[in-house]
C-alpha cells in the first residue's frame, strides 16, 4: 500500500471504517488497538508513518507577538543605532521611526553559551535544551492572518489547526481526556475558536477550550461534576441515549456529525472523573507547586504537564485573552511584566519535564504569531497611546524556540539582519516549522493527508520543508 | 433591467481560453484534479479564471500589499467579476435550475421528505420552534394539495417568525447589550434592546428589505414615526473603544454597512487600496466622510411614553438621585461646575479638572446610573440614534490608515465600482443617499447577498460559501443562475423577505428528503447540488427554545430588557432576549457557537464538543427542564410524545422500561442522604432544599424552623434541637470499616458531639470535641445488612453559634473503598421519568432537523 494513494473519494466520513480508509496513512498502516473489544474511536491512539521522536506537543503561544530583539535575538548593532535611522526600510502595519535598542541585557547561558535576555532568567536555566530559530518569517504583519497561519497553516482559508492534524494523525493516549486541549486564561485570544478549529477534519479533532483563570478544578470545565445522578445511573442513561442515537443514525445511513455527537457524550462522561483530577494542581507536592509558582501561569503550566503526563496529545497554552504581547507602546514595561508572569512557569515546565524523563518525547514550542520591529512605532491616534516607546508587528523576521522531542539543544538556527528586522540566513517559514514538527511526530508532512471534496489536503498545503538542521 | 457590465458572456462562452489540465500526480504534491468530480472542472477543460482562482487559494496567503507578500497570480479584471454584473434570469424556476445542474453532474435527486419531517422542518426554519402536538396532527391531516403554502403563510404571520429571523440579522449586526471588553465600568448599552426589538418588529411587519436597510442606516433622515429611530442601532451598537477612537468606530460602521449588505470587505481599504477587490482607499474615505458627518447625540431620544406606575415614579426619583450625586461629586472637585438642566448629561465641559481618584469615583458614580437604566424595567426606552453634524465632514485620505498623514481630499460618494465617475453625495452627510444606493437598480450585490442568506437560513447551506465576501476572490458559485433567480424574485416582489421565503419553501428542492444515497455521499458530499435536503442541527436558540417549549416553560413575552441566560431561575423567555455581553459570553453561549459580537458574523460555525455534552448532561438548566417534563408526564409514552412528538416503538418502550426499572432513584443522587434528627427522636428527616452545593432548609438561610441546619460535601451545621444527620444505606450485606475525621472548625464555638449510630438507636461510636479540635472517627468491622442504614450524627453542645463542622466519612470493606461522602456528595436525585426526559432532550432526534 502506497501510503496516501490508497483511500477513497468523497469528502464525508460516513463510518469509522470509512474514516480509516480516508486516513492519509492508509488502513494497513494503522494499528488498531481496541479497548476491551470496544469499537475504534477516531481518537484511539494510532502509530505514525515512522516512529517519531516526539509523542506529544506543547505549544506555548505568546499571543500578540513578542519582540525577538528583546528576548532571544541580541542585536548590538541595533543598540549602536539607537535613536538613529537604520539603513533598512520595511513596511509593517503601522508607521515606524528610528532604531529602538533593546533596553534588556543579554547574557550567555549554559554550556552552549546561548544568548538570552534578562527577561527569561528561568527559561535560561534550560538553555542547553533550547533550539532557537532566529530566522522565522510569516506572510503579513497582521494578527488574524498570522494567527491562522501559525495555527492552521493558512492565513485566509478555513483549515484544520495543527493540533487537529496531530490528533487526527496520532489519536490520543488517554481516552478519558480530550486529545487536544487549548488553555487561555480569562477568555479567548484574537480569532477565537478558529485557532483550534478542526476545519474539514471530523469535529472530534477540534481543540477543547479551558479557561485557566478559574482555580477550582471542578470549575475549569463547566458542568464537569454531576450532582443529580450517581455515576452508575448516568452510565445507564447514556447507554440508553446511545441506543436511541444509533437507531436514529441507522435510519439515516449514518453521518459523521451524528457519530461525532455520540463520541462527545462518551468523552464528557469520562472527563467527569479524570478531568477534575488532571486539572487539580493541589494534588501536586508542595515543592513542585513552588517550582512553578503560585501564579496563573504557574498553574496553567503545571496543568499542562499533568495533561501531557496523562497522555493528552496536544496542549496549547495561550498567555492570555486578546493579545497581551502586542506592545505597541511601553514595550519595556510591558514586556518586563509579561515575561515576569510566565518566565518562572515556563522554566519550571522545562525542568520538570526533563526530570521526569518526559522532555525527550515532548516537543515544546514557544513563540508568537510574529515578532516585533527593531524600530520604534510612531504615534498614531487610537492605536497606541501616542508614546514613542513600542514596536510594531514584524513578520519579516522573528524568533521561536523548540525544546525536547528530538530537537538540537543549545542550538541557534538562522539569523536576522544586523538590526533583527528581517530573516536573512537559513530562513524558516511557518510552513517549514509545521513540516518539521510533523516530522518529529513521525509524519511526512506531504503524506499526512485528508481527502475532502475530491482533493488531498495537508497541513502544509503545497509548501513546507523539514529543517533537518534543527534535529538532534 | 440591463446589466451594467455583462460578464456572463465572457465567463460562460464556449470559446474563451481553455487549458488542458495535466492530472498526473507530482510526487508529494496534492492532486488538484483527481478525476475531477467538480463539474466546474469537468471535461478537464478549465477556464483561466478557475486556474487563477485555484492558484490564488494554493498560494495561500492574502496579498496584503507588502513587498514580501507572495505575489498572487493575475486576478481577472474586477469588472469581469460575476458578482459585479446585474443578476439575469431566463425565466426558469428554482427546481428547473437545480435540476439542470443535477443532470449535468449526472446526479439524481432524492424523493420528497415525509410530511412529518416537512412540518417540523418548516416550523424550524421559519419560527425556530416545534409544532405543538395539536398543530402537528392538524397539518398531517390537512388534505389540501397546497397545504404547505398554507402552513408557510400561517407561520410567517406569527410573531415567532420575527424572533427567529431577527436573530439571524443580529448576528450580522454584531448586536450586543454591552459596549465590549475594552471598557470595564459603564459597560452596558442600556438601550440596545430597542434596536433588537425594532429588528424583530421589522421582520414581523414585513418591512421590505430595501426599506429595512434604509431605516437602519438613515431613519433619522427619513420622515418616520419616532419609534423607527431605534433602527439606527444597526450603526451604533458596535464595539466602543476606550478614549473615543472615533475612526475605529467609523471603521466599524463602514464595515457593518458594506460587508453585511453587499458582501464587500471595504474596511480592508482603510490603509491601502484593496489588493484583490476593486476598492481603492479613496472609496473607504468617501464613506468615512459620510459616517464622520454624523454623531451619537449626548441625549438619546425617548421613543415611548413614560409610565405613571408607582414603580416607574420610584425609578425616576432614584435615577435623579443618582445623577445628582454625580454632579455633586464633580462640584466638590471643581467648584465651577454647574449641574446641567438635563441631569443625565455627564459630559463635563472642557476645562473641568479631575485628578485620577476623582475621575475613578466619577466613573463609578456614572456607571451606577447606567446600570440602573440598564436593569430597571421602568427605564424609558430610547433609540440609539445618529444625528447629522451641522456641517458635513470633507474627508481626506489617511495615508496608510494614519489620521496624521492626511492625503488627497475625496468627495463623499458611493463605491467607485458601482457609480458614475462624477456621481457624489450632495445631501448633507450623504447617509440617506448611501442607503438608497445600496438597493437601487444599479446595485447588483445587495439583493444577491440577501437572497444567498435567505437560502442559507432555509436550506442550511449558502449558494455562495462566503456570505460576507462577494469580491473577486470569490469564484462564481455552481448555482449562480439560481442565486440570480432568487435575487430577481426578491427585487421583483418589492424586496419582500416573506415572499422569498415562501417561494423557496414551496419548491421541490426545499421539500426533498434529507436522506442521502451512497452515490451522493461519494460525489457531492457537501451537497452543492441540492439533490437532497441538508440535515440541520439546531443552533443554540433553536434547541434552547424548543427545550423550553416541550418542558412547558416557554414564556412568549416579546421584547424588553434582556435577561441573564446562565443564572437561576433560568427564565423561560426565548434566547434572543438573553443578554449578550460582548467578549464575555457565558459558557452556554460559548459552548454552542454563539457569535462573539465583535464584528458582523456572516455564517456561524457548528462545533461538536464534549463541553456541549457536559452542559447537556449536568447543567442545572437542562436538569430543570427534564424535571419539568417529568412533572407533567409520567408514562414513557407521554414523555416520548412530549419531547420527540411521536409514539415510542414497542422496542423503545421495552428498552426504556428495562432501564427505568433499574434507574429507580432515591431522594438524593446516591447512597447518602442529608437530614436531621429531632432531639430525643429516632426519625430521620431529610433537608428539603438543595442550593449551590448545599442541602438546607430553604433557598436563603436561616430557615424559620430549620435554622442553619445544612450539609455540604465537606460537613455541615447542626441546630439547637436538631442534630445534623448524614444517612448511608448499604447496597450489600457485609462487614465494613469506617474512617474519616470530625473537625469543629470554628474557634468561637463551644464544641460538638459526633456520633455514629443505627436507626434503632444503637450507638457505635461517640466523640466529644472542643473548638478547632479534630478527631478521627474510626470504627472497624461493623456489620450491615443490604438496605440497612448507618447514621452520622453531629450534635451541638447546647449553643449552636459557630458550630460548623467538617465531616465526610469513608466506608470500605476488605476489598477497598465502598463509599466516600465527599466525592459522592450530590443534589436531589433525578427521578426516572426525568432521566428519560433528559435522555430524549439529548438525543440526535431532538437536536437535528431532517
Amino acid at each position: 500500500m502506497k501510503g496516501h494513494h490508497s483511500f477513497g473519494h468523497g469528502g464525508f466520513v460516513t463510518s469509522r471504517r470509512d474514516f480509516l480508509q480516508r486516513c492519509g496513512m492508509g488502513l494497513g498502516a494503522v494499528a488498531v488497538p481496541t479497548l476491551n473489544g470496544q469499537s475504534l474511536s477516531p481518537l484511539a491512539p494510532r502509530q505514525s508513518q515512522t516512529k517519531g521522536k516526539a509523542k506529544a506537543v506543547i505549544h506555548l503561544f505568546m499571543n500578540g507577538g513578542p519582540s525577538q530583539v528583546d528576548t532571544f535575538d541580541p542585536k548590538p548593532e541595533l543598540t549602536k543605532y539607537h535613536d538613529k535611522k537604520i539603513p533598512l526600510e520595511l513596511k509593517t502595519e503601522r508607521p515606524t521611526g528610528v532604531a529602538l535598542g533593546s533596553p534588556f541585557k543579554f547574557q550567555k547561558h549554559g554550556e552552549s553559551g546561548l544568548e538570552i535576555s534578562e527577561l527569561f532568567p528561568n527559561v535560561a536555566k534550560s538553555a542547553d535544551e533550547l533550539c532557537v530559530i532566529r530566522s522565522m518569517h510569516a506572510d503579513v504583519p497582521n494578527h488574524e492572518p498570522s494567527l491562522l497561519l501559525m495555527n492552521c497553516g493558512d492565513s485566509r482559508l478555513s483549515r484544520p489547526s495543527v493540533g487537529s492534524w496531530v490528533t487526527y494523525g496520532l489519536g490520543t493516549e488517554n481516552q478519558n481526556l480530550p486529545g487536544f486541549v487549548t488553555m487561555c486564561p480569562g477568555g479567548y485570544p484574537i480569532s477565537r475558536t478558529q485557532n483550534w478549529q478542526s476545519g474539514f477534519l471530523p469535529a472530534a479533532y477540534q481543540g477543547t477550550y479551558v479557561d485557566t483563570k478559574t482555580t477550582d478544578p471542578r470549575k475549569l470545565i463547566d458542568h464537569v461534576t454531576p450532582t443529580h445522578l450517581s455515576r452508575k445511573r448516568q452510565r445507564d442513561q447514556l447507554d440508553f441515549l446511545h441506543q436511541l442515537n444509533e437507531e436514529h443514525a441507522k435510519k439515516r445511513n449514518s453521518d459523521s456529525d451524528l457519530e461525532a455527537r455520540l463520541e462527545s457524550f462518551e468523552l464528557a462522561y469520562r472527563m467527569q472523573l479524570e478531568a477534575t483530577d488532571a486539572f487539580d494542581v493541589s494534588l501536586e507536592p508542595k515543592y513542585i507547586r513552588e517550582l512553578y509558582g503560585d501564579t496563573l501561569q504557574g498553574r496553567q503550566m503545571l496543568i499542562t504537564r499533568r495533561l501531557v503526563e496523562r497522555g493528552v496529545r496536544f496542549v496549547q497554552v495561550w498567555h492570555g485573552a486578546g493579545q497581551p504581547w502586542d506592545n505597541h507602546d511601553d514595550l519595556e514595561k510591558n514586556h518586563r511584566r509579561l515575561a515576569q508572569e510566565c518566565d518562572q512557569a515556563i522554566g519550571a515546565l522545562l525542568i520538570d519535564l526533563k526530570q521526569r524523563g518526559m522532555l525527550d518525547e515532548t516537543l515544546v514550542l514557544w513563540g508568537g504569531e510574529f515578532g516585533r520591529t527593531p524600530v520604534v512605532e510612531m504615534p498614531k491616534e487610537g492605536t497606541n497611546a501616542g508614546k514613542i516607546n513600542g514596536r510594531d508587528h514584524n513578520h519579516y523576521g522573528f524568533t521561536t524556540w523548540m525544546a525536547g522531542g528530538g530537537v538540537k539543544g543549545g542550538y541557534v538556527h538562522g539569523a536576522t539582519d544586523d538590526f533583527g528586522f528581517q530573516a536573512v540566513k537559513d530562513k524558516v517559514h511557518v510552513h517549514d516549522l509545521h513540516a518539521t514538527m510533523l516530522h518529529q511526530l513521525g509524519f511526512d508532512h506531504e503524506k499526512l493527508t485528508y481527502r475532502y471534496s475530491g482533493r488531498d489536503f495537508r497541513l502544509t498545503d503545497v509548501h513546507g520543508e523539514v529543517v533537518h538542521n534543527l534535529l538532534a | 433591467m440591463k446589466p451594467i457590465i455583462d460578464t456572463r458572456t465572457f465567463s460562460d462562452s464556449e470559446d474563451h481560453l481553455t487549458i488542458e489540465l495535466h492530472t498526473t500526480r507530482h510526487p508529494g504534491r496534492p492532486n488538484l484534479f483527481p478525476e475531477s468530480k467538480d463539474p466546474s472542472l469537468s471535461g478537464r477543460k478549465v477556464s483561466v479564471l478557475h486556474l487563477v482562482f485555484i492558484s490564488l487559494c494554493l498560494g495561500g496567503s492574502l496579498a496584503f500589499g507588502f513587498e514580501n507578500s507572495p505575489k498572487p497570480g493575475k486576478v481577472s479584471p474586477p469588472e469581469k467579476h460575476w458578482a459585479f454584473s446585474m443578476p439575469v434570469s431566463d425565466g426558469r424556476s428554482i427546481d428547473q435550475l437545480i435540476s439542470s445542474n443535477l443532470t449535468e453532474a449526472k446526479l439524481a435527486a432524492v424523493p420528497k421528505a415525509p410530511r412529518e419531517a416537512l412540518i417540523r422542518r418548516t416550523f424550524h426554519v421559519i419560527t425556530g420552534l416545534l409544532p405543538t402536538p395539536q398543530e402537528r396532527t392538524n397539518w398531517i391531516a390537512d388534505t389540501r394539495p397546497d397545504w404547505i403554502i398554507h402552513l408557510t403563510e400561517d407561520l410567517l404571520a406569527r410573531p415567532s417568525f420575527g424572533e427567529r429571523w431577527g436573530r439571524h440579522w443580529l448576528d450580522i449586526a454584531r448586536y450586543a447589550d454591552t459596549r465590549g471588553a475594552a471598557l470595564t465600568d459603564n459597560e452596558d448599552f442600556p438601550h440596545a434592546f430597542t434596536y433588537r426589538d425594532w429588528v424583530i418588529r421589522a421582520f414581523n411587519k414585513s418591512l421590505p428589505y430595501d426599506q429595512f436597510l434604509h431605516h437602519q442606516i438613515a431613519a433619522d433622515l427619513m420622515k418616520l414615526p419616532r419609534e423607527e429611530l431605534a433602527a439606527l442601532g444597526f450603526l451604533t451598537v458596535g464595539r466602543a473603544y476606550q478614549g473615543g477612537q472615533n475612526h475605529l468606530i467609523i471603521a466599524d460602521r463602514i464595515d457593518v454597512s458594506t460587508r453585511s449588505t453587499m458582501g464587500l470587505t471595504v474596511a480592508c481599504a482603510r490603509c491601502h487600496d484593496h489588493k484583490t477587490d476593486p476598492i481603492p482607499t479613496a472609496d473607504y474615505y468617501a464613506l468615512y466622510g459620510v459616517f464622520n458627518s454624523s454623531l451619537v447625540p449626548k441625549e438619546l431620544p425617548v421613543i415611548a411614553e413614560a409610565s405613571e406606575e408607582p414603580g416607574a415614579i420610584a425609578y425616576r426619583s432614584e435615577l435623579k438621585k443618582k445623577a445628582l450625586a454625580v454632579h455633586k461629586h464633580v462640584k466638590e472637585c471643581d467648584p465651577n461646575h454647574k449641574t446641567p438642566e438635563n441631569h443625565l448629561n455627564f459630559n463635563l465641559p472642557p476645562g473641568t479638572k479631575l485628578n485620577q481618584t476623582q475621575r475613578d469615583k466619577f466613573r463609578k458614580l456614572t456607571s451606577s446610573v447606567t446600570r440602573l437604566q440598564a436593569n430597571s424595567p421602568f427605564a424609558i426606552p430610547r433609540a440609539m440614534v445618529l444625528r447629522e453634524k451641522p456641517h458635513p465632514f470633507n474627508p481626506r485620505i489617511h495615508e496608510r490608515g494614519n489620521p496624521r498623514t492626511q492625503g488627497e481630499p475625496v468627495p463623499r460618494a458611493f463605491l467607485s465600482i458601482l457609480r458614475e465617475k462624477d456621481e457624489h453625495f450632495t445631501k448633507g452627510s450623504g447617509r440617506l443617499e448611501f442607503a438608497h444606493r445600496l438597493t437601487d437598480d444599479r446595485n447588483p450585490l445587495t439583493s444577491r447577498v440577501w437572497a444567498n442568506r435567505v437560502w442559507m437560513h432555509l436550506t442550511g447551506s449558502p449558494l455562495v460559501n462566503s456570505p460576507g465576501d462577494f469580491g473577486p476572490q470569490t469564484s462564481s458559485p455552481i448555482q449562480l443562475e439560481l442565486l440570480d433567480h432568487l435575487a430577481l424574485f426578491l427585487t421583483n416582489n418589492e424586496w419582500s423577505t416573506k415572499a422569498l421565503i415562501k417561494h423557496i419553501i414551496t419548491s421541490e428542492t426545499f421539500q426533498r428528503s434529507s436522506q442521502s444515497t451512497s452515490k451522493l455521499r461519494e460525489e457531492d458530499p457537501s451537497n452543492n447540488y441540492y439533490a437532497r435536503a441538508n440535515r440541520q442541527r439546531k443552533d443554540l436558540e433553536a434547541w434552547r427554545d424548543s427545550t423550553l417549549q416541550v418542558s412547558g416553560r416557554l414564556v412568549r413575552k416579546m421584547g424588553g430588557k434582556p435577561f441573564n441566560l446562565d443564572q437561576p431561575p433560568y427564565e423561560g423567555r426565548r434566547t434572543i432576549y438573553a443578554k449578550t455581553r460582548r467578549g464575555f459570553l457565558p459558557s452556554i453561549m460559548r459552548a454552542f457557537d454563539f457569535p462573539g459580537s465583535e464584528e458582523a458574523l456572516m455564517k456561524r460555525t457548528t462545533t461538536t464538543t464534549p463541553i456541549q455534552a457536559l452542559y447537556l448532561m449536568n447543567s442545572p438548566f437542562l436538569l430543570g427542564e427534564a424535571r419539568a417534563i417529568a412533572k407533567r408526564n409520567s408514562s414513557i409514552e407521554a414523555i416520548y410524545r412530549t419531547v420527540l412528538q411521536r409514539d415510542p416503538t414497542i422496542i423503545e418502550i421495552d428498552l426504556a422500561k428495562a432501564w427505568l426499572d433499574r434507574a429507580k432513584s432515591s431522594r438524593t443522587s446516591g447512597v447518602w442522604d442529608y437530614g436531621y434528627l429531632q432531639k430525643e427522636s429516632l426519625l430521620f428527616k431529610p433537608l428539603p432544599h438543595f442550593e449551590k452545593g448545599q442541602w438546607r432548609g430553604k433557598q436563603e438561610l436561616p430557615d424559620q424552623t430549620l435554622g442553619w441546619l445544612s450539609w455540604t460535601s465537606h460537613g455541615g451545621h447542626p441546630e439547637t434541637d436538631k442534630h445534623a444527620t448524614l444517612k448511608w444505606t448499604a447496597i450489600e450485606s457485609g462487614q465494613v470499616n469506617i474512617s474519616g475525621s470530625f473537625v469543629a472548625t470554628n474557634r468561637k464555638g463551644n464544641g460538638l458531639i459526633a456520633r455514629i449510630m443505627r436507626p434503632d438507636g444503637e450507638i457505635l461510636g461517640e466523640w466529644t470535641l472542643n473548638p478547632t479540635e479534630g478527631i478521627p472517627t474510626k470504627l472497624e468491622k461493623i456489620r450491615v445488612q443490604a438496605g440497612g442504614e448507618l447514621w452520622f450524627v453531629a450534635d451541638s453542645r447546647g449553643d449552636v453559634a459557630f458550630d460548623s463542622f467538617r465531616w465526610a466519612p469513608k466506608i470500605s470493606d476488605q476489598k477497598g473503598l465502598i463509599s466516600d461522602a465527599q466525592t459522592e456528595f450530590g443534589g436531589p436525585g433525578l427521578p426516572p421519568p426525568a432521566q428519560l426526559a433528559q435522555a430524549l432532550l439529548l438525543s440526535n432526534e431532538f437536536f437535528y432537523i431532517d
